[in-house]
């Protein structure tokens, strides 16, 4: 106040006068102050005086008492609010996207993996400008629905609509671009099976619920998902994350990926050749297992009819999420005639070169008995009951052994048990009791040629597999560990030392004598140029419900061995009930043949040489 | 406040009103009486002198702590901040590569079913193709002299 009226002394164009100068008193007089008269603000003297002092010190008071008031205000009686508001704004339970982990084959090809998708949540209320109209419009040709079908459903509420479930993270950010109000983005995980059916009986699927139902899914849950513990974290108002609070371990995720055994070129290739045949044969299903005998490795498992795991919801036949080869029980047939004779030579009542009288047929208990040809052969070696697959020839050298011994030895094989295999609900083989076989010698009888007792299919080919190295019962298995990405094994599972049941010399002498079934025997048909391979047929009469046998419908069989110079590969194939004048020789051989060109192709095996 | 003028060669010829005392000190002062200066018996004690030696370096020693604590406590707020910038960069980059994997698996199971192989010259692997190379028989040992007969060993000359 004191120092403009100095500065206008010292500066002679500003002392003048308003009345000096007319012109200028015009336009400055605007700017006057109305309690002032006519006198300028800077002219007034500034006397310090004790109640323009007093009023400055209230005046500084009174804003220091308001803002105390205010800050005991917000520290004290609104604190716990803020706080919470504040906690809301800056902390944030993280649960982090930890994904199962992936499933990959044997090559490496991932047959499971895990994917963001979004569901969105409409909330038209916050539309703000927009109408329903426009934002249908804008959405439409992103989520692939008809303009007004997505108009009908925001208009048919406030606040709240489930627009739409399962968009993939490309759709999510478009309609993100978009910038509409108002939507809502909640992430999910999914799992993605990129071969479809391929492997769905194998592999089962994992629900809405991330629950894991059937296959590999299933039974290796406990590898597959990871821990997910939700963090509190802090965020800055951008929603970064701040690093204080977060655990150990928290950014490092481990890239171990669950193996399979499946070779998903074999898989594939089999799939094809199994909707063939069961389709030409007008069958109801079909079945192809493909064991490596040396670890008990499946190589491939292709069961018909099978589903999408990816839309499992959308499965109209309920017994395609069945892996039938392990969940039903059949008769095997003749099949199972080399592993009665292999446990005769390893009883030791049968020799070799034995000879057995084939009458055609004969009676036990009053129970016919015929060969499937009728056909009376005589005197035959041992070879020939195999090759042609003689019932009469079978009984008797099953008769060679006490029941007792006998019954002693199927329960050795696993005969009524489990194989063991690591995929869940597999179905335990049925036997009949040890004194039923100890007083009905027709039991013994019907068992020789594989009739009278079931078994699964994978357990058929476990039985195989020992003939096929060397006498060790394996344990059949689809997963071969948890490795990284470098390959390296972090995890395998632990298989118990495979227990010697059979000597290796009665092994190589049953595949000797299978050998001749495929050379000039009943299955001719799975002769696959270059290779020495080993099979048995079967064609087992399916059991009724109603007890007893049915007249037509059959389960046609195969079980192959090759190499048998170097025998690895044990190839099972089924078909149930297929039309027609159906064999195993005829339904289920070609199909092992074409398997086993594929097998030896994929696996490189060399070709065979004759015995020396 | 008062105002004291300014006694500048160049505005000397104004001549402050409010003041008078200050021309009489001024004219004292130009008839040149000398200032003596006055011995200065005063003397500091020690302690003081290190309490005053201490007193700066204390400033200094503040100041770089002042500093050091400001750029501690930006270089801590970046850093976080930059954790949750690469954190996110991270999420994304794995939601990329999983997204990237299931493409590619989905694209090769697309080209397997719709596509005929022996449309892009691709055939079925087979036992036609392999090569298979028969191992060479094993080639009979060569014995080998562990001594040649014609050399006759050294004998110690003992220098």
């Amino acid at each position: 106040m004191v120092r403009p009226r100095s500065l206008s002394r010292l500066n002679p164009s500003r002392s003048n006068s308003p009345r000096s100068n007319p012109a200028r008193f015009e336009t400055r007089s605007k700017l006057r102050s109305p309690f002032l008269g006519s006198k300028r603000l800077t002219d007034l003297p500034a006397i310090p005086s004790p109640q323009r002092l007093r009023l400055v010190w209230m005046i500084l008071l009174a804003g220091c008492v308001l803002l105390g008031a205010n800050l005991v205000r917000l520290q004290v009686f609104k604190s716990s609010e803020l706080l919470t508001r504040a906690k809301q704004q800056q902390t944030t339970y993280l649960r982090p996207f930890t994904p199962r982990r992936p499933v990959i084959d044997r090559t490496g090809n991932a047959i499971a993996i895990d994917e963001q998708v979004y569901t969105i949540f409409a909330h038209p209320r916050y539309f703000d400008k927009k109408s329903t109209a426009e934002v249908a419009k804008a959405l439409a040709p992103i989520l692939n629905q008809p303009e007004a079908d997505l108009q009908k459903k925001l208009d048919s509420a406030k606040t709240g609509i489930r627009l739409v479930d399962h968009i993939k993270e490309d759709s999510a950010n478009r309609i993100r671009e978009l910038y509409i109000d108002g939507l809502d983005f909640i992430a999910q995980e999914q799992r993605v099976y990129p071969q479809q059916d391929l492997l769905g009986s194998i592999i089962g699927y994992v629900d809405n619920a991330q629950q894991s139902q059937g296959g590999v899914e299933y039974s290796y849950k406990h590898l597959l998902e990871r821990s997910e513990k939700a963090v509190r974290l802090n965020k800055t108002g951008q929603g970064n994350i701040l690093p204080d609070n977060v655990p150990n371990g928290f950014i490092h995720q481990d890239d171990l990926k669950l193996q399979l055994t499946i070779d998903n070129r074999l898989q594939r290739e089999i799939q094809k050749i199994v909707t063939r045949q069961v389709q030409s044969f007008g069958a109801k299903r079909g079945l192809v297992i493909v064991m490596d005998a040396q670890d008990g490795a499946i190589l491939a498992m292709v069961s018909n009819p099978t589903f999408d795991p990816n839309e499992y919801w959308n499965v109209k036949d309920l017994s395609a999420f069945k892996n039938w080869g392990l969940t039903d029980l059949y008769e095997p047939g003749s099949t199972f005639k080399p592993i009665n004779v292999a446990i005769a030579l390893e009883a030791g009542t049968v020799k070799l070169d034995d000879t057995f009288y084939d009458s055609g047929s004969l009676s036990i208990e009053g129970w016919p008995i015929n060969n499937s040809d009728g056909a009376a052969r005589g005197q035959i070696s041992l070879t020939d009951v195999i090759r042609y697959s003689s019932n009469v020839g079978m009984v008797r050298i099953v008769q060679t052994m006490k029941p007792s011994v006998y019954y002693s030895w199927l329960e050795r094989i696993g005969m009524g048990q489990y194989t063991g295999i690591d995929l869940p609900f597999e179905a335990q083989g049925y036997i009949k009791e040890r004194k039923t076989y100890m007083s009905s010698p027709i039991e013994v009888a019907t068992t020789a040629f594989g009739q009278g007792f079931a078994m699964t299919p994978m357990q058929l080919v476990k039985l195989n597999a020992m003939l096929a190295n060397g006498g060790k019962m394996v344990t059949p298995h689809v997963v071969k560990g948890l490795y990284d990405s470098q390959g390296r094994p972090h995890w395998q599972p632990q298989q118990a030392m495979p227990k010697q049941i059979f000597s290796p010399k009665n092994t190589k002498a049953i595949l000797r004598m299978m050998e001749a079934v495929v050379n000039n025997g009943t299955g001719k048909q799975a002769q696959v140029a270059g290779y020495r391979v080993a099979g048995k047929t079967g064609t087992a009469q399916k059991a009724t419900e109603s007890g007893g046998y049915s007249a037509y419908k059959f389960i046609t069989s195969f079980v192959g061995i090759f190499p048998v110079d170097n025998p690895r590969y044990v190839v099972l194939s089924v078909l149930d009930e297929p039309q027609g004048q159906a064999y195993g020789g005829t339904t289920a051989a070609p199909i092992v043949r074409e398997v086993i060109e594929l097998v030896a192709g994929v696996e490189q095996v060399p070709p065979s040489t004759p015995d020396p | 406040m008062l105002v004291t003028p300014r006694l500048t060669p160049l505005k000397s010829n104004i001549r402050p009103r409010s003041n008078p005392k200050s021309a009489t000190v001024l004219q004292s002062r130009s008839q040149g009486a000398r200032l003596k200066q006055l011995p200065n018996r005063v003397t500091v004690p020690q302690w003081l002198q290190l309490m005053k030696q201490t007193e700066r370096l204390s400033l200094v020693v503040a100041g770089l702590l002042a500093g050091g604590a400001i750029v501690t406590y930006g270089w801590a707020m970046y850093s976080q901040q930059q954790w949750g910038q690469e954190y996110r960069q991270l999420e994304k980059l794995r939601r990329n590569e999983r997204q990237l994997t299931t493409n590619g698996e989905m694209m090769k199971n697309n080209i397997a079913r719709t596509s005929d192989p022996k449309q892009y010259g691709l055939v079925p692997r087979s036992a036609d193709h392999i090569v298979v190379i028969p191992p060479a028989p094993a080639r009979p040992p060569v014995p080998m002299r562990a001594t040649d007969p014609n050399t006759k060993p050294i004998m110690p000359i003992g220098y």
